[in-house]
């Protein structure tokens, strides 16, 4: 800035950069949404892995629990072990991983573009919200013989019904972060010139994104929950299937080990989109939305 | 550039009946002015400003521009708002050229790519001008509030609008901030010539940036005094805020305002005497 004209304020240099190093910072533990120290959340959340874990133990081994409701964790520990030897634990995470992801991709692709419209016009809202609202409260296990009716007893009748199980809900959680999309952001487009589409597609896409990306986060969560169900339809494979044959025989220590499997599949798959998602939007401020 | 407002009138349907925001009000703008909205809080000065953009419905009246009635907004007409409207997904220098990636703003046909290419270099130099050089690459979060703003205006003036409207933008802003922010305004208005509408309820602002000011009365609100600022624009330093013509004028417009709220003035004065005899 030498011949210009100075109108360039100088109270706002750009902040200086210095090389890494400690900043004495005194912890929050108790703040409102402030972060505590990362040491001090993941040491919290081992706690409370053990605490459950304890509790378990500790009324496992007590004489007024039956041991066929509520196994030992050293028995399920050896039928994990006996069962990692076994191909049907392996095909059956396959099987329903590949079921679940596919229902789950399969309304996330159709529930985007619908949940923009349906929160971007109050027309789309009014013909498909009340409808959807509707489909929402409908138990999803009564579908089952009309699904097999419609889809046969194959795969696609499994992954539909997980689609089922998840789409409804997804559109109208879209729709509602479209919605949060703060109205100034529209009339200043308006007048830069922006036309409806482009607001649609250029602005409320754009900023509901890392809304929209949590709560596809949700619902792949909710996607495993239709499991059980899913596998209801004719399968002889699948960790939905298994727990249910297991539980007809009471081989509770068996149960065990695929429910905690399932939530470390859970647990995984939460971990890694939470991670893509502070990735893909590091613009969004997370901490105070 | 001309813009005539013609017996401009604004009422709202409320749960309690008509709510009569702005009485019908007629002025006209003329080329590189640069006119203040003054008035107190509540009295319409935001919903003419929006009325103008194309934002709000006109209840009655009309407003042309370049003869054209507004029907709507457009480009032609560019907004800088008192809350911070940046896209947080873009980084400064996308915001800045939000607009020349709009297909209304550029219909493809000959010359496109030449003026496109003049507006991005009017982007560099407008965020330059406003000391974001190093802040090209930063997200709006990163920002301070009078940074900000300063995106904001550059965002609007980059596509060069006929007119460009203000309302209150640096009202969230600290008194410091809010000086600075005033004196490049005032240079940028200076030298890019543009029209500007700038709606405030700071007297002294007003007086500082305006060639023209306009006085609202309290709602519903209508004009009750149109004046000319004797200053030139390249008067407008931070000392011209101490001048004795400055302060004159300054006292008058606020004898102005406060005329319009005499009575109120009185009622507070009861009650805050019951207010002490309660205690
Ligand atoms: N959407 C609305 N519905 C009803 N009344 C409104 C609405 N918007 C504004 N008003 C009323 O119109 C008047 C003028 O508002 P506004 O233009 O925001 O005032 P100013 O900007 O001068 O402070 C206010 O008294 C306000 O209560
Ligand atoms: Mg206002």
């Amino acid at each position: 800035m030498t011949t210009e004209i100075n109108v360039a304020p100088p109270a706002a240099p750009a902040p200086p950069v210095t090389p890494p190093r400690k900043v004495r910072q005194s912890a929050h533990w108790f703040d409102l949404r402030k972060d505590i120290p990362a040491w001090g959340y993941k040491t919290l959340t081992v706690v409370s892995f053990l605490a459950l874990f304890s509790l378990w133990a500790w009324l496992s081994h007590q004489d007024f629990v039956n041991k066929i409701f509520l196994p030992q964790p050293e028995k399920v520990w050896t039928t994990f072990v006996q069962l990692l030897d076994d191909d049907n634990m392996w095909t059956d995470i396959k099987v329903s991983f590949i079921r679940v992801t596919a229902g789950f991709l399969l309304s996330a692709v159709l529930a985007l573009p619908i949940g923009l419209l349906l929160g971007s016009y109050k027309i789309a809202e009014s013909v498909v919200q009340p409808l959807a609202e509707f489909i929402r409260y409908v138990p999803v296990p009564a579908l089952i013989p009309m699904l097999m009716l419609l889809f046969g007893i194959g795969e696609l009748a499994k992954i539909m019904l997980i689609f089922i199980g998840t789409f409804f809900q997804m559109v109208l959680m879209v729709a509602d972060e479209v919605r949060r999309v703060p109205y100034e952001l529209l009339q200043v487009s308006y007048t830069m010139g922006a036309k409806r589409g482009e607001i649609v597609s250029k602005v409320l896409l754009k900023a509901a994104m890392p809304g929209i990306f949590d709560v596809m986060r949700l619902c792949n969560g909710w996607a495993w929950t239709y499991l059980v169900v899913a596998e209801l339809i004719a399968a002889n494979e699948g960790m939905g299937y298994r727990i249910l044959k297991f539980s007809r025989f009471l081989q509770t220590p068996k149960i065990f080990v695929y429910l905690i499997l399932l939530g470390v599949i859970g647990l995984t798959i939460d971990i890694l989109l939470r991670r893509i998602n502070a990735r893909l939007f590091q613009w969004a401020d997370t901490t105070k939305r | 550039m001309k813009l005539q407002v013609q017996d401009l009138e604004k009422a709202y349907a409320t749960r309690k009946g008509v709510v009569q925001a702005v009485c019908p009000t007629s002025f006209e703008v003329g080329d590189g002015e640069f006119v203040s909205l003054v008035g107190p809080s509540g009295c319409g000065k935001s919903t003419t400003l929006y009325m103008l953009s194309g934002l709000e419905e006109v209840t009655g009246g009309r407003i042309l521009l370049d003869g054209k009635e507004v029907r709507g907004p457009g480009a032609d007409r560019g907004m800088v708002f008192q809350n911070y409207t940046l896209f947080p997904w873009l980084t400064v220098l996308e915001n800045v050229q939000f607009s020349l990636g709009l297909k209304a703003n550029f219909r493809p046909g000959e010359q496109t790519t030449a003026e496109i290419m003049r507006l991005v270099g009017r982007s560099y130099f407008l965020l330059d001008l406003m000391g974001l050089h190093d802040f090209y690459d930063a997200y709006p979060r990163e920002l301070s509030g009078g940074m900000k703003q300063r995106v904001a205006i550059a965002r609007a003036l980059v596509n060069q609008p006929k007119i460009l409207l203000m309302d209150e933008p640096f009202g969230a802003l600290d008194a410091q901030t809010r000086e600075e922010m005033q004196e490049m305004l005032a240079l940028l208005s200076q030298y890019e010539k543009t029209t500007i509408i700038f709606v405030t309820h700071d007297v002294e602002e007003a007086i500082f940036l305006s060639s023209r000011i306009l006085v609202f009365s309290s709602r519903p609100g209508r004009i009750i005094s149109d004046i000319a600022v004797p200053f030139g624009r390249d008067e407008r330093t931070l000392n011209l805020k101490v001048e004795p013509e400055f302060m004159r004028m300054k006292r008058e417009i606020m004898t102005l305002l406060h005329g319009s709220q005499n009575n109120k003035a009185e009622d507070r004065k009861t009650l805050l005497e019951k207010l002490v005899q309660k205690a």
